[in-house]
C-alpha cells in the first residue's frame, strides 16, 4: 500500500470515527486539527491496524504530531513484522 | 436489554453505612458523596475481577480516569442508611469502558435511590491516553472479553431520566 493509499484509508476510517466528512488531508494535516478526541484517535488507530495487519503500541503514538508521522511508524511497523 | 444498557460480566455489590459526614446541611446524602461511593464499587468490581487498582497502577503507571459521568438522584439517603451500590459494566471498548450503577437502601432494595453511569478512559499517568490493556478488559468481562467489545461510540452514556 503507497503512502497515499494509507492517507486514504485514514481519511476513511477518520470518516467513520467522526461521523463526518474529512478529506483532503495530507502527510503534514497535524492530527490534532481533525477535531476527533484523544479516545477516537486511539480507536482510529485500533482500526488502522486492524486493515493493515500491523500492531502500533501505545507507547509509540506518543508525540505523533501530524498524519505522516503515523505513516512512518506504520511502515516501520509494517516492515518488522516482515 | 438494549444497546447501549447491556450487562457485561457479573454484578458487583458494594455495601456502604452512611455516616454523618456524607451529608449536608438538608440531612441528606451530599450529591458529591455518591461520586466517592461510586468510584469504590468500580475499584471493587475489579477486585472482584482478580485487578488490585492501588498494585495495578503502581506497576504500570497507568490509571483510569472518569472522562463522562451522569447521574440521577431519585430519593435522598440520610444519615446511618445502609446503601447498596450495584454496579456492572454497561460498555466495554477497548478506549473506554462504562460503568453502570444503581443505588438502592438495604431494607428497601426494590426502590432505586440513584442511578449512574461513568465512563473511564485509560491514561499512561506520565503520557497520556492508552487503550484499556487485556488485564483490565479481562477483570471487567472475564476471559471472552475480546467478544464483548464494541466501539468506542457505543460506549456513550445512556441514563435518560
Amino acid at each position: 500500500m503507497t503512502r497515499t493509499e494509507l492517507i486514504g484509508l485514514f481519511e476513511k476510517t477518520a470518516t467513520e470515527i467522526a461521523e463526518r466528512d474529512i478529506k483532503g488531508l495530507t502527510e503534514l494535516t497535524e492530527i490534532s486539527t481533525l477535531g476527533i478526541d484523544s479516545l477516537g484517535i486511539l480507536e482510529l488507530v485500533g482500526e488502522m491496524e486492524k486493515q493493515l495487519g500491523v500492531q502500533l503500541p501505545d507507547d509509540q503514538l506518543v508525540g505523533l504530531t501530524k498524519i505522516g508521522d503515523l505513516l512512518d511508524l506504520v511502515e516501520k511497523r509494517r516492515q518488522l513484522a516482515s | 436489554v438494549s444497546e447501549g444498557n447491556i450487562t457485561i460480566g457479573r454484578r458487583s455489590i458494594y455495601r456502604v453505612r452512611v455516616g454523618y459526614v456524607d451529608t449536608d446541611q438538608a440531612q441528606v446524602v451530599h450529591h458529591s458523596t455518591y461520586f466517592r461511593w461510586l468510584e469504590q464499587a468500580r475499584v471493587e468490581l475489579l477486585r472482584e475481577g482478580g485487578l488490585e487498582y492501588r498494585s495495578w497502577e503502581a506497576a504500570t503507571r497507568l490509571g483510569l480516569p472518569l472522562v463522562d459521568a451522569t447521574i440521577r438522584y431519585v430519593q435522598p439517603c440520610r444519615f446511618d442508611d445502609i446503601v447498596i451500590v450495584e454496579t456492572h459494566i454497561g460498555a466495554l471498548a477497548r478506549t473506554a469502558l462504562r460503568f453502570d450503577s444503581k443505588l438502592t437502601i438495604e431494607g428497601r432494595e426494590g426502590t432505586v435511590v440513584t442511578e449512574a453511569q461513568i465512563r473511564l478512559a485509560c491514561v499512561h499517568l506520565e503520557t497520556g491516553p492508552r487503550r484499556v490493556p487485556e488485564e483490565v478488559l479481562r477483570a471487567c468481562a472475564g476471559d471472552d472479553y475480546a467478544s464483548k467489545l464494541v466501539r468506542h461510540a457505543q460506549t456513550k452514556l445512556t441514563l435518560h431520566g
